[in-house]
């Protein structure tokens, strides 16, 4: 038993409450500290100003890191010469955007003054249309076995998830180690084909292996997603299906793909707007978009004209982000349609 | 402890006005119950009076020092919120020493307010508990402890029994009362229904639609209501209204008349003949069977509500088509499609202006 | 295991969607493990090892032996003699096809043989120096330490500084409350791709290119987490607000008292997914970081693969290293992550 300040005698269990509670008052001392200048402020300013003082660091940080960027992106994309800063910089008009854009046919990159970048185009589209369709069809079909568990679920869903939480160079590496001349894959393949494969080295394998990366990387996020879809699903309805005698395929074709459609087209635009975005986990892997140019994309791109080469094309590159943002745009203006239309 | 006054108090919203320039004065140490139906304004005059809700136009004064532009905690008042508003990550003890806190009081003066208002209100075993680890009822005596500790000059109530059930919140009515008498500051109530006004308040405000439709004693409010719509707010079950008409006056007296009552002779001495009235008659007010013999009035009975002590019937009168409601104290034989004589009370019929609503008298 | 499978469903009876389903289940946790599995066993095998071909699955290690008036252990043989007798001796040299063993059974006795006839013992072992050398011969010290202030620190400064503003954003009507929110959420979607070029030009100006300030400063300031906090805060009732002002509460002291400890669950969420991020971080540090000694653990490590192609016992022990924290995490916080992003679309 132990006699507290407030004279109460208190079993000893709740002594240990109290001496919490000194830890309680030192906290509270120390955070008298940090109170003191607020308090201060909102005497000064009064309470109904208060909440600027709470937006205004985050908001300073985020007008200087990401507003003034956004909109200098405009002026860079205008302007010429190799200055980092923009002042410096002489006014070009169009031009870094017709150099772009001058194509001989825009069926062929060769014919186009800025080859590489008509390649990291043609290269981002098909990556694009085969990582967007893969994913979602490998992440549906993962979502409807997960969602069939009873047990078991979050387990598998755990699996499946941990991809997504790796950096982009650990990811890239460790296939790139699976893939390798000595690797695990070459082991299996050897034998059964005879001979080794180096399979980053030949265009047709180091793409099929970037989108394979691709999906193996990022599948479990629309996994997820798709699967709250899924659970949203009223299970009476199935219920319902069930008593009417409604066989299993019929209920996928006819309930759940329907009722889960508006989730699945939010999720294919997602998809393409990170796919366009392509980058970090291709570049590592494929030692910068080889073989040759077979995996250069418009990021990389970008990054490159703008910071990778002895002469810095600060211009290029922003015309080329500028044209990048543009596509992002509409497809984010079509994803907050299809959500306005999913929420009517 | 502080009187109150407030003149002229408005609300708006841009363009929307909810609270029309209330005029009101509570005396110091005074209970007063807003009361209305909901959407009337009397939680947004009660955010008002605490500083929750900024004023419009006119102004608040405690002791006749203005609080318009006052912080809540300024103005020395303390609030039981409907929800309680506990704390929910802190326990009791910390719930009541916060505020105490915050105005840095000394920590043995916070432990003494503290144990005098657990004792107070019987939480002693409960003070390490956290919000989630006690019923219902202990909640709301924690928010109410928490307003007590700030010794506050104005306790205000915002509907504090609507998440009890019926038991307790009759229980806690009693409490909520002894803790006036027991402190003797001036509290603020606002609550919907009028029977908890009627028990607990010294005086009664009606607002409705954001004006004050009548301010005074519960049993005045019952017995002289000024307008139709205290008239049919005040008493359960509702005072019945028929429609009637003056037919003629004679000396101080008029006589009114409508299909279910017949023709009445009421005192009155400003009537104009031919005026359209209501005619307002509280169920209670009746004298019914033997008492009522040789009336000419007659109710034919619908429905019998027999709750043993007292009874309630249901009907109609002189064969109309309103529904009457009779009560009468102790047990009534009857039932329905019985046709009993029944006669209003002298000194108990409303009269109200059929336009204007506002009280004729009564008579 | 068979009841376990057989219970989908609540059926007694496995049909064949029941199968294809747990079908896909296992190969889809062999796809996903055996890459990182292979990796990670990999990471332990000595430079000879990793070089050989076809590669064990296991690491292993020459065994050696210790015999007597030898200083140095022997590598471990194991000699088939002409009888077809099999034992384990050490190997002295071998020259040409000529071979010359000690048995440690007689240690002071010399056996020239068929060097066709032995063949050399391995036994399982990890090779910790892949992990101990780059720690010491090259800089992962200080990537790692790199990464770890970067990460910490850009973690603590967004809880902080989105907290503030998500309070403000959920819990006071103010003029332009609105446009802030639209605004952030608008830039949701713009990716560091669009904006790499003028982002960079703002860090030199504030004199922050090739400083871990530079790539901390611009990512605290995550509309996400602000998103996130504000959506969780706007379900604590404000009557505890109102009450904590009746109570003499400063605004600060309600946001530090009562908003913030009823936001934790949120908090952690948004921790969690900062600490994850600014760990795997790559592009925009490989922009504004220049000098390898401010290089984050992402940045050496793919710089050292490109440098050193062939040291892959140093590259794969130190991807280890840099998926470790965030597998840790995982382990013990797997259920709020799935969960929190299930319910936010966070990622």
């Amino acid at each position: 038993m132990a006699a507290t300040d407030d004279g109460y005698v208190r079993p000893a269990r709740e002594a240990a409450v109290s001496s919490g509670d000194r830890g309680d008052r030192l906290l509270e001392a120390a955070m008298g500290v940090v109170e003191w200048p607020f308090t201060r402020l909102q005497r000064l300013i009064g309470l109904r100003r208060m909440p600027w003082v709470f937006v205004l660091p985050n908001m300073a940080l985020f007008t200087i890191f990401v507003f003034i960027p956004v909109l200098l992106a405009i002026g860079y994309a205008f302007t010429g010469g190799t200055e980092l800063l923009l002042w410096n910089r002489p006014f070009v008009g169009f031009e870094n955007f017709s150099r772009l854009l001058s194509c001989g046919s825009y069926l062929d990159p060769a014919t186009c003054e800025l080859d590489l970048f008509w390649t990291a185009v043609f290269n981002t589209t098909w990556y694009t249309a085969f990582n967007a369709t893969g994913t979602l069809v490998v992440s549906l079909v993962t979502a409807l076995v997960l969602n069939r568990l009873t047990r078991g679920k979050a387990f598998f869903r755990a699996i499946f998830f941990y991809p997504v939480l790796l950096s982009p160079v650990v990811v890239a590496l460790v296939w790139k180690w699976f893939l390798a001349r000595n690797g695990l894959l070459n082991a299996v393949f050897a034998d059964m084909m005879g001979e080794r494969t180096i399979f980053l080295l030949e265009v047709l394998w180091s793409r099929f292996w970037v989108v394979y990366v691709s999906i193996w990387f990022h599948m479990g996020f629309y996994t997820l997603i798709i699967l709250a879809g899924l659970q949203a699903i009223p299970r009476d309805i199935y219920e319902a299906a069930l008593i009417d005698g409604t066989s299993r395929w019929r209920q996928f074709w006819r309930l759940t793909l329907p009722l889960l459609m508006p989730n699945l087209l939010v999720v294919l635009v997602l998809l393409l707007i990170r796919s366009v975005q392509v980058f970090d986990e291709a570049w590592v892997l494929t030692d910068g978009g080889g073989p040759g140019t077979a995996n250069t994309f418009v990021v990389q791109f970008i990054y490159e004209t703008a910071f990778a080469t002895d002469v810095r094309l600060y211009g290029l590159a922003s015309a080329a982000s500028v044209l990048m943002g543009l596509a992002l745009l509409v497809l984010t203006l079509v994803q907050l349609w299809l959500g306005k239309k999913a929420e009517n | 402890m502080a009187s109150i006054r407030m003149d002229g108090l408005t609300k708006a919203y841009g363009n929307l006005e909810v609270i029309h320039g209330i005029d009101l004065d509570i005396e110091e140490g005074e209970f007063v119950a807003l009361v209305g139906p909901s959407g009337c304004g009397k939680s947004t005059m009660l955010r008002m009076i605490a500083g929750l809700e900024s004023i419009s136009r006119g102004e608040i004064a405690f002791d006749g020092e203005v609080v318009n532009e006052m912080t809540p905690s300024e103005r020395g008042i303390s609030m039981v919120f409907q929800s309680y508003a506990l704390y929910p990550h802190l326990t009791v003890r910390k719930n009541l020493s916060f505020g105490l806190e915050n105005l840095r009081m000394k920590r043995a003066e916070i432990d003494a307010r503290v144990a005098e208002a657990a004792r107070m209100l019987e939480l002693d075993a409960y003070l390490d508990r956290k919000p989630k680890a006690l019923s219902g009822g202990q909640r709301q005596r924690v928010a109410i402890g928490r307003a007590i500790v700030r010794h506050p000059k104005v306790f205000l109530f915002d509907e504090p029994l609507s998440n009890l059930d019926a038991k307790l919140r009759v229980q806690t009515r009693g409490e909520i009362t002894r803790l006036h008498r027991q402190l003797g500051t001036t509290m603020i109530y606002v609550t919907h229904d009028q029977v908890e006004a009627m028990t607990m308040a010294g005086k009664i405000v009606v607002l409705n639609g954001g004006k004050v439709e009548q301010v005074g004693r519960p049993l005045d409010l019952f017995e002289r209501p000024a307008n139709l719509f205290v008239a049919g707010f005040i008493g359960s079950p509702r005072m019945n209204l028929y429609d009637g008409q003056i037919v003629g006056t004679e000396g101080g007296a008029a006589r009114v008349a409508s299909p279910e009552t017949g023709e009445l002779t009421v005192p009155l001495g400003h009537a104009a003949s031919g005026r359209a009235v209501k005619i307002g008659l509280r169920p209670s007010h009746f004298a019914v069977g033997a008492e009522a013999e040789g009336s000419p009035l007659m109710l034919d009975v619908d429905q019998v509500e027999s709750l043993g002590h007292e009874t309630y019937l249901h009907g109609r009168l002189n064969g109309a088509e309103t529904t009457t409601i009779v009560h009468v104290q102790n047990h009534l034989d009857a039932a329905p499609g019985d046709r009993l004589p029944v006669r209003p009370r002298a000194g108990h019929v409303h009269l109200f202006d059929a336009a204007s609503g506002q009280s004729l008298g009564r008579a | 295991m068979l009841g376990f499978l057989t219970r989908t469903r609540g059926k007694s009876r496995m049909d064949v969607t029941d199968i294809l389903a747990w079908a896909w289940l296992i190969l889809g946790t062999l796809v996903i493990a055996i890459p990182i599995g292979w990796a990670f066993l990999s990471s332990f095998k000595p430079e000879a090892e990793i070089n050989s071909f076809p590669p064990t699955l296991l690491p292993r290690a020459a065994e050696e032996l210790v015999i007597e008036g030898y200083d140095e252990p022997l590598p471990a043989y194991l000699w088939t003699d002409e009888t077809g007798e099999a034992r384990t001796v050490g190997l002295v040299r071998r020259i040409g096809l000529k071979a010359t063993v000690v048995d440690p059974a007689s240690p002071g006795e010399r056996l020239s043989v068929d060097a066709g006839a032995i063949e050399k013992q391995t036994v399982i072992s990890a090779e910790w120096a892949n992990y101990t050398d780059p720690l010491e011969r090259f800089a992962f010290l200080t990537y790692l330490k790199n990464s770890v202030f970067v990460t910490v620190v850009a973690t603590i400064l967004t809880l902080v500084l989105n907290s503030m503003a998500a309070f403000a954003l959920s819990k006071y009507r103010f003029r332009g409350s609105t446009t802030i929110f639209v605004l952030m959420l608008s830039t949701l979607m713009l990716p560091l791709s669009v904006i790499m070029v003028p982002a960079f030009m703002v860090i030199v100006g504030l004199n922050l290119a090739d400083n871990l300030w530079g790539v901390i400063f611009s990512t605290v300031a995550t509309p996400t987490g602000v998103f996130l906090l504000r959506q969780y805060m706007l379900t604590i009732p404000d009557d505890l607000i109102e009450a904590a002002r009746v109570d003499a509460a400063s605004e600060f002291r309600i946001y530090w008292r009562i908003i913030l400890p009823l936001s934790a669950p949120a908090l952690a969420v948004l921790a969690i997914f900062s600490v994850i991020w600014r760990w795997n971080d790559f592009l925009w540090p490989l922009i504004v970081l220049s000098s390898p000694e401010n290089y984050t653990l992402q940045l050496g490590l793919n710089a050292f693969q490109g440098q050193f192609t062939v040291q892959w016992h140093y590259i794969l022990s130190m991807t280890v290293v840099a998926l470790l924290p965030v597998t840790l995490i995982f382990l013990f916080l797997q259920r709020y992550i799935t969960e929190g992003v299930a319910s936010s679309g966070v990622k």
